[in-house]
This record gives structure tokens, sequence and C-alpha cells, in this order.
């Protein structure tokens, strides 16, 4: 973990900035650290490793189960232990001398392919509060680039609309992590997209098996999305879905006549919204369970991310939880 | 709306109509108002959209209606619509009526104006008003047939009519003008009491021909008949309070009142009627010049020319006819019937107008004259004879009793025999009409006892007094304990001889009107004659009997400064005893020999024609007057024989002496009488009646008893009120309809009041109301 290192002068300027989020911009990559990132926050993760849950395949030996063999295991370095390591990695030496418990990290280990995918269509841009749900995909999506390439595994990023426009190989090395957010920083907004297409695309142009991370509102047919994952799943790749909602598309907490524009052309509607709520949630909600269910049929891991929830909350439980699952 | 409803109240506040527009354009500008939103999940909205769409435009179309019908029913019953009976929606406005319908039956409703009698048209009106009913929707009715004073019977079917359409019109059809007369307040404290049970929808119809008398009651009608004209002795106010407190009572419980006006044209319709058929109050004999007059007034506003024709019994061509006069409008003429009867017993004479009018209720009258033999008069002489005839007590009261004597044609119907004093023991006074105790000793126990019971049974005593009476005894034996004096004497004052200068002269006074002194109350000479002529040197000094069961009248007094009675009355059971406080010849005063007038003789003629004619007249009666009949002697059982032919078997009640009911066995005793009382069923029939033993072997008097009932002479008076001044005089603020008779079958639907919907309309609003409420609560429910 030697990304400690962080700077620390944009957190500062993130801080100093959050006092006023109406001048925010993202248009460049410091703005994105000052206004989103919360390094203060991202290492208190640090000790939350992005781990695959299935065989993975990497550039070289890591924590992760490698399906090549005959590697010889060589000590890296002691970690402070966290609650949910196992328990068979303490270093009892080192306790015996300190008091402490560290565990020992191997260099024998494979390391993780992780492949950031995010949807940056117009959808995306719906906000109800501060933060769009594509910025919210973006920091997330930055957040984790940078637990994993802390964690010496290579993250690569790929974005699309209504094609993948921007695709970045995975890359171990920490600079990379400047070249992810860049490209994080100044997404493409197309006004419409195919979440199925894409993701069929994606399974045929990732060769390596690894993990892909997926940051999309979804709003498109399930079946088409959920064919899309079964296809990646097919390719034998890990996959999180990071489903991002805005607040208000969760609870739509509109009073007053309002006539509704969709976004990616999809039409018009002028209604009251409180004669809507109810026919509108129950929608939602069955599209969920719809999502939800085809995620569990095909093993892909699904977490909804609420713009409005604070990130490192939404990414230490999540971590923490599939931390857990590993074990 | 307009179409259904008749009009409207107000139809100005028609123009707040407008509001209910209110709720489409707050609808509208809440449309327009939209929030525009940039949104990324339209695929559930839309379909949410599509499934919901159809509901929620539903759901508004439904709230938008409420709120609109709601403020336009407010409106409209602002308005106050109306229904008429045509209107398919009547029925909806439909209030139960509960409706009296007071029909006046009185006399004057026999008035033919060319079109039929009035009660013809009451009774198309009153018809008319009951068949507007709906018994279906719970209207009730009663009807009351209207005459005073009332006839228990005819109440009796008014009650028995109320609910039974079929026995209404029954009732109606049967209802016939009546001989009497009309009081309305009555009335309609009748009809508030028939529908007081009832809390809405009270309607009180007066069908009548809005005669004044009735309004006013007969009572003040006569006191105006005896005041000499109309309104000189009530004020409007005064004379309508009756009235005006029924109708206010009814209002304040609620009724509607309506007027409906079937009389004439005319306010004062014509009409000249006889309005009294009479005769002196004097003793009538055989073969003896009587006198009857009639007196006929002209009610009208032209002057009439009328005669009257007199019939005798069951004559079928007139007996006599007295000569046409021209009576003036608001005149008065009178008619004299000489004649002479040629037989014992009641006879009915028959006065009758001609020609008759067009009310020919009041165009005949009925008089029943009783015809006697001579009366027998036995006169009690207390002072001895003197050297001359006219010294004796008695020598004066003989000449004046029977002043032609046994010569000639005329005969008076008295028969006067003197007896001396010590004769009075043996005397039979039954065979007598009159006793006369003419300056008398006071008479013993048993004379006095046998006295009390002449006058009970109905004879006459006239005590003079003089010399020989004693006035501590009489005090004691006549005033105390038989109470058969009008006086309580006192001692005797002054000197006897009236001629002297030195003494005082006594004068005598007229007092209160009295049938034995008429002649002087009519004539002023005779007045002053009586008053200043008469010399009184000595009197007996006396106060009136106080208390007395009949109260005693004074008819002549003395000038002393106590005003002593000179001549009193009084009754004592079913006769009369009248004393004079100083003698009847001319020991202390010159009223026998006054030579300025016949004074002496008028006088006695007075006071023998006073004992002998009962009082009031028992054989003629006034339609509502209560039957009574006293006799002396048990008269058995008898049967009341009315006009129409209805028979009544009446029993007679033994009275005591105190004249309380006691038995009614045949022994009576001393001093006893009996009664027939007809008092709850009165005489309501016009004509002869007649009273018939049953078994007239059994018991004493005549076989058959006439008496004449007469209809009351208020009702002659047709004057009624026009609309106005009915309002003005007797309503006077109390709020009345006059619904016209040829719309009476629709009043109470077509009337604002009976046809009213704003209740209607103000419910509905309110159940608009409600519904939006619940409506807007369970789509709110669904929203959150």
């Amino acid at each position: 973990m030697r990304s400690d290192a962080a700077p620390q002068g944009p957190r500062e300027s993130g801080r100093r900035k959050r006092q006023d989020p109406t001048t925010r911009t993202l248009a460049t990559l410091d703005d994105a650290y000052a206004a989103y990132l919360d390094f203060s926050a991202l290492n208190r993760l640090r000790y939350l490793e992005i781990k695959a849950r299935d065989i993975v395949e990497g550039y070289m030996a890591g924590m992760h189960r490698s399906p090549y063999r005959g590697f010889s295991v060589e000590f890296a370095e002691h970690r402070e232990y966290v609650p949910g390591d196992d328990v068979r990695h303490v270093d009892w030496k080192v306790f015996g001398r300190t008091d402490r418990h560290y565990i020992k990290q191997y260099e024998e280990e494979t390391n993780l392919i992780a492949h950031v995918v995010v949807d940056t269509s117009e959808s995306m841009t719906f906000k109800s509060g501060r933060v769009s749900k594509l910025e919210y995909a973006g920091l997330a999506a930055a957040s984790l680039v940078y637990l994993i390439l802390r964690q010496r595994d290579a993250a690569g990023l790929a974005l699309f609309g209504s094609d993948v426009y921007q695709l970045v190989q995975p890359r171990t090395h920490p600079g990379h992590f400047k070249l992810v957010v860049g490209n994080l920083a100044m997404p493409r907004v197309e006004p419409r997209t195919d979440i199925g297409a894409i993701l069929h695309h994606l399974a045929e142009r990732l060769k390596r098996r690894g993990l892909i991370l997926l940051f999309s509102d979804l709003l498109d047919e399930p079946t088409r999305i959920l064919h899309g994952l079964s296809h990646l799943r097919h390719r034998h790749h890990d996959v999180i879905v990071f489903h991002v909602l805005d607040p208000a598309e969760r609870t739509f907490p509109y009073e007053r006549m309002t006539r509704f524009e969709g976004l990616e052309a999809t039409g018009q509607v002028t209604a009251d919204p409180r004669s809507l709520r109810r026919a509108y949630l129950a929608e939602l909600d069955r599209y969920l369970r719809a999502l939800k269910r085809g995620c569990l049929a095909h093993r892909v891991d699904y977490r909804l991310l609420d713009t409005g929830e604070p990130l490192e909350v939404a990414l230490r439980s999540y971590l923490a939880a599939r931390a857990g699952e590993e074990r | 709306m307009g179409m259904l409803a008749s009009g409207f109240l107000s139809p100005g506040l028609l123009g707040w109509l407008a509001l209910a527009a209110v709720p489409v354009v707050i609808h509208l500008l809440t449309r327009r108002r939209v929030v525009r939103l940039a949104w990324a999940a339209m695929k559930f909205l839309e379909r949410a959209h599509r499934k919901t769409r159809r509901r929620i435009q539903l759901e508004n179309l439904l709230l938008l209606v409420l709120r609109v019908l709601a403020i336009a029913l407010l409106v409209a019953a602002a308005a106050r619509p109306f229904l008429q009976a045509t209107s398919p929606l009547a029925e909806l406005a439909h209030t139960p009526r509960h409706v009296a319908v007071i029909v006046d039956v009185s006399a004057s409703m026999g008035y033919d104006d060319g079109t039929g009698p009035l009660l013809d048209r009451a009774r198309r009106g009153a018809e008319k008003i009951l068949a507007g009913l709906k018994p279906a929707a719970g209207d009730t009715a009663v009807l009351i047939p209207h005459a005073a004073p009332a006839d228990p019977r005819e109440d009796g079917a008014a009650a028995a009519a109320y609910l039974d359409p079929e026995r209404l019109r029954a009732t109606l059809s049967g209802l016939a003008v009546t001989d009497r007369t009309s009081n309305l307040a009555d009335a309609f404290e009748t009809a508030r009491r028939a529908l007081e049970r009832h809390r809405t929808g009270q309607e009180i119809y007066l069908v009548s021909d809005l005669q004044k008398v009735g309004f006013g009651g007969a009572a003040a009608g006569r006191e105006e008949e005896e005041e000499g004209g109309a309104g000189a002795a009530l004020s409007p106010a005064g004379r309508y309070q009756g009235v005006r407190d029924a109708l206010q009572r009814a209002v304040a419980a609620g009724a509607t009142l309506h007027v409906v006006d079937v009389g004439p044209e005319a306010v004062r319709p014509e009409n000249v009627g006889l309005v009294a058929f009479t005769r002196p109050p004097r003793v009538v004999t055989v073969a003896q010049p009587a006198v009857m007059e009639a007196r006929v007034r002209n009610f009208g506003t032209e002057p009439r020319e009328v005669a009257v024709q007199f019939y005798v019994d069951h004559d079928a061509s007139p007996r006599g006819v007295a000569r046409p006069q021209r009576i003036p409008p608001g005149g008065e003429a009178s008619f004299l019937f000489f004649h002479a009867f040629q037989h014992e017993g009641p006879v009915a004479v028959r006065a009758v107008l001609k020609p008759l009018d067009s009310f020919t209720h009041d165009d005949e009258r009925l008089l029943v004259v009783p015809v006697e033999p001579r009366v027998k008069v036995l006169l009690v002489e207390g002072s001895s004879r003197g050297t001359e005839a006219f010294e004796s007590a008695a020598f004066f009261l003989l000449q004046a009793l029977d002043p032609f004597g046994a010569d000639g044609d005329l005969k008076s119907a008295f028969a006067p025999e003197a007896i001396a004093w010590h004769e009075l023991a043996r005397a039979d006074l039954a065979a007598y009409g009159i006793v006369v105790l003419a300056d008398c000793p006071v008479p013993s126990e048993t004379e006095t006892a046998t006295l009390a019971a002449f006058v009970a049974a109905g004879g006459g005593l006239l005590v003079t007094w003089g010399p020989n009476t004693d006035p501590e005894l009489a005090r004691e034996r006549l005033a105390s304990a038989t109470g058969l004096l009008p006086v309580v004497p006192e001692r005797v004052v002054g000197q006897p001889d009236y001629t002297d200068p030195r003494h005082r002269q006594y004068r005598l006074r007229l007092g209160a009107r009295h049938p034995a002194t008429r002649p002087f109350h009519a004539d002023a000479d005779l007045e002053t004659w009586l008053e200043d002529g008469v010399a009184v040197g000595r009197f007996l000094r006396s106060v009136p009997v106080r208390n007395a069961a009949e109260p005693v009248r004074v008819l002549l007094e003395f000038d002393d400064e106590e005003r002593s009675p000179a001549l009193a009355e009084r009754r004592v059971g079913a006769g009369k005893v009248m004393l004079l406080a100083t003698t009847a010849h001319t020991r202390w005063t010159n009223l026998p020999v006054d030579r300025q007038a016949p004074l002496f003789l008028m006088l006695v003629d007075g006071i023998a024609n006073h004992l002998r004619v009962a009082e009031p007249d028992p054989f003629n009666l006034r339609v509502g007057d209560p039957l009574l009949r006293i006799y002396s002697a048990f008269p058995g059982k008898r049967e009341l024989k009315r006009p129409s032919g209805a028979g009544e078997v009446l029993t007679p009640v033994r009275l005591g002496a105190g004249g309380e009911a006691a038995g009614g066995d045949e022994d009576g005793g001393p001093g006893a009488s009996w009664r027939f009382l007809l008092r709850k069923d009165r005489l309501m029939e016009r004509g002869v009646h007649r009273l018939i033993r049953e078994a007239p072997r059994l018991a004493p008097g005549p076989a058959e008893e006439l008496f004449a009932v007469n209809p009351d002479p208020v009702e002659s008076a047709l004057e009624r009120f026009g609309i106005a001044d009915l309002q003005a005089d007797v309503f006077q603020g109390i709020p009345f309809e006059v619904p016209a008779l040829d719309g009476l079958e629709k009043a109470g639907v077509e009337g604002p009041r009976g046809g009213e919907l704003w209740k209607y309309l103000v419910l509905g609003a309110l159940a608009c109301l409600v519904a939006e409420m619940i409506a807007a609560q369970r789509i709110g429910a669904r929203q959150t």
C-alpha cells in the first residue's frame, strides 16, 4: 500500500470546493480529484481489497487464485490485520514480538485484471441533487480503480454510449490512475445507448478473463442487459454490476404538475406526479426485481448505488460484504 | 332546471352560477403551470402513465364535476327555485300537507247573488282544496263546518271525516246552510287544535263570505245592534281582538293561513231583513186585542219599499198585511199587527217580508203568543173601610186593574177580587195569578209560608205599605225568614199629610229601566209628571236586599238622602215579588189621584203585567239558546218535537228550594219545582218547537206547549270585508294568502313555500362536497 503518498493538496482543495458545489466543474483532472475524491475516505478503504470471486488471469502472481501453478511463493510485506482477513495469514511471530496482528503478503499471488466499464449515455446525466449519476459513477469507478491499483492489480477503463468509444487497457502502474481518471473526468455524453449490445461487444473484445465492473443506470430492457451479462459470464469474467440510480428515480418525490421530458429522446409525459407515483414505483420495483433475479441467476454481483448516499459508505458496505462473501 | 321549476324567488342570484366555472379554471390553470423536468427513467414513467392515465382522467373528471355541481347547487339553492304542480319534480318538492278547511255554514252563506247560494261556491272551493291533496304522499285534511254556537254533533262529523277522503267528500256534499251565526275566532282555534299534532305543513283555509260579524263574533254584533249602528260600540282593534289572538296562536304553531273569498261582489250586499218580531210584555187574553211589532231594517245601500204579512197558526193566507213602507239605507221601520186571539193556549204568528229578497234567511220570523184567560188577582185589603169607598186600601187598585168593568167589549186582562185581611187564611191562592197585600198587617207564619209557595210556583205578589203594616215584624217575617221581600224594612219616615206645606214632600225618581216602568222611560212628559207631580208624605224607609239569588231591581226611588227604594222587585223561584214603599191609596201620597195623567193606572198595569209575564220570554228563543223550562208541578216526561221532525224525550229534574237539582221523584213538597234542560244540545233549528206530554192524564197543564226559535238578527248584516280591509282591520300584519278560487287545487305546490327546492339543492351540494372529500381522500391515500 504504497499509495499512501497520494496527494494531499487536492483533498484540501476538494474540501474547499465542496463548500460551494454550485461552482463545481469537472473540466480538469485536478478538479475531479478536488471535487469528489476524498482521499482520506479512500485511505480508510485501503484494506478492503477488491478480489475476484472467480479464478482470473493476471500478468503476475497475486492474491487472486491463479489458474497457473508452479510459481514460487515469495514473501512481500506485512500489513496490519483488518477484520475480514484470513487468520491463516496472520504472522504469529510478529504478533509474539509486537503484540499486534500482521498478516503476511506474498508475491506469488497472481494479479487481477479489472475492466471498469462506465455508461456515459445521456440518461446518466440526470441528477436531482448535487451529483448526476454519471458523476457519481465516475467517482465510484475512479475510487475502485484507485483501490485496485493500490493492491497492485491491473485496472482498465471502458466508456460507452451508443458504442464503446474509449477503451484504456489495464495496467498496474500507479501512474495509470491518472490516465483513467483523466478519461473519466471528460466523458462523451452519448444521446442513446444499447447496453446489451455493448456488453456483447465487450465480451468479444476482452480475451483474458478478469473482473468487469459495470457502472450504469441500466435503463434498457432487462432481458437484453442480462443477455449481455451472461455473455460476459460465458467468457469467464467475474462481473460486478453497479446500478447507479438517482434518489428521485427511486422515490419519485414530485408534487406539482410536471412535464417529464425524456433524456435520450424517449418522448415526454405531462402528468400530476402524485397520481403516477404508485404506478411508477411499481414499475421500477418490477424492473429491479427482474434485474436482480437475472444477475443472481448468472452469478453476477449486483449492487445498487444511490447517488444520494455518500460514496464512501456505499463502497465500504459493498466491499466489506464482498470480502465477507469471499471467505 | 328552468323547465322543471316555475321560477326562482331570487333570480338575480343566478348570476353567481358563474362561480361554478371556478374549479374548471383552477384545473386549467394548474395544467398550464407545468414544471418541466428532464427525466431519465421515462420507460417506467410511460408505462405507469399508460396504465393509470384513464383512471386518473376519470378521477379528475369526477372531482371536477363534483366541485362544479356543489357550487352550482349552492347558488341555485340561494336563488330559491320552486316547482309548479305540472313539474315532473313536483313529488320531490312535496312536503306532507296537513290542511284544515273551515267552511263557513253560517246563515249568511245562504245569500244568493244570482249564481246560487254562497255555500255552493264554498263547497266547490273546499272540494278543490281537497282535490289538491295527495293522501298517498302523507297529506291529511280535516273539514270544519263552522257556525256559532258550535254543534257537538257536527264537531263529531268533522273528526270522523279526518284523513278519509271519501267521508270528507260525503261530509262536504252534506253541508247545508245553518240558522246560526259565526264566530271565526272559535273556528281558527278549532283548526289550530286539529293541526297541533303536526309540526310542519300546517295550512288553515277559511272558505267564507268574510261577513264582518263573523270576525267580531255575534256578541259584538249584538252590542252594535243595541247601540244602533255598525261600529258604534267597539273599535276595530277591540272588536277583532279575539280572532286576531286565535290567528296569532295558529301562526305561532306554524300554520299558514289562506283566505278563500266566496262572498258576493258587493262589500255591502243589498238586504232587507226582519230583525225582530215581538210583543209588549203584557198578558194576552182571549178575544182582546193584542199588538205585535215586526221591525225591518235595510242593510243595503239603496232605499227599499217593503211590506210585512202576518200569518196566524197555519194560515195559508195572511191574516194581516201592514202597509208598505220605504226604508232608507241603514234605516229601520216598524210594522204593527193587531189581533184578537179567539182561543186559549200558545199561538204561533208568522211575519213574512214582502217581497222576499236575495237573502231569504231573515225574511221571516216567528212569534209564539201565549193566550190566557183573564188573570185573577186577589186583593187583600188591610185597612178597614172608611166612610168613602175610595178610602179603602184596595179601591184604587181595583180601578186600575179593571178600568173597563163589566161593560163594553173591552175587557181588562185582569179580574181583581178584593177580600178582607182576615180572609187570607182561607183563600185558595193557587186559583189566582197575582196576590196583592194592600196596607196589610204582617201575615202569620203559616200565611207567609203559603205566600212563599205561591210565589215560588210562579205567582206574582205585590205588597203595598200603609199604616197597618209593622216594619219590625215585616222585616223579621217577610224579609229575614222567607226572603220574600226585595227590601229590608227599617222604619216609616215623614208625615202622612202630604198636602201640608210645613212637612217635607218626597218625590219619586225613576230607577233602572224595567218593563213595569217602560212607559215612563219612553215618554219624557210621563217621566216629568211622575217625578214632579207625585207627592209622598210618608213612606217605609228600607234598603235593598243584598246577596239575593237574583239581584233586586229598584224601579222607583224616593228623593231622600238614602234614595230609599219606592218600588222594588225580586224574583223568588218562578215568581216575582214587588214592593211599593208607600200606600196604594191616598193616606200617604197623591199617586192614585194625580190628575196630570193616569200615572197610577199605568204603573199598576205595568206591575201587574210584569208580575204575570214570564221573563225572559220562554216562548220565543234564539237559535243557539239552551232550552230551559221550569214547572211548579210535576210535568211528566215530554217529547221535544223539532221543526225538522226530529223528536227527543225529556225527563224532568226536580229542583230544590234553592234551584239545585234534587232528584227526579214526583213528590216535590212545598216550594219544589221541576225543569227540562237542554244545555249541551242547544236549539239549532229555527221554527216552532213543540213539547208534547207523553201521558196527558198523569200530569197537569196543557197537552202541548209551543215555543218559537228565531235566528240571530246579527246575521242579517251582510256587510263583509274586502281583502284590504281584512288585512288592515283584522289580520294587521299577520301573514295570509288569498288563493284564487280557480287555482285552489294547485295551492300548496304552486306557492313558493309549498314547492321550494332549496333544501334539496343544499342537501345535494352537501352530498357533492362529501363525495368530493371522500374521493379526494381515497385518491390521496393511493398517491402516498
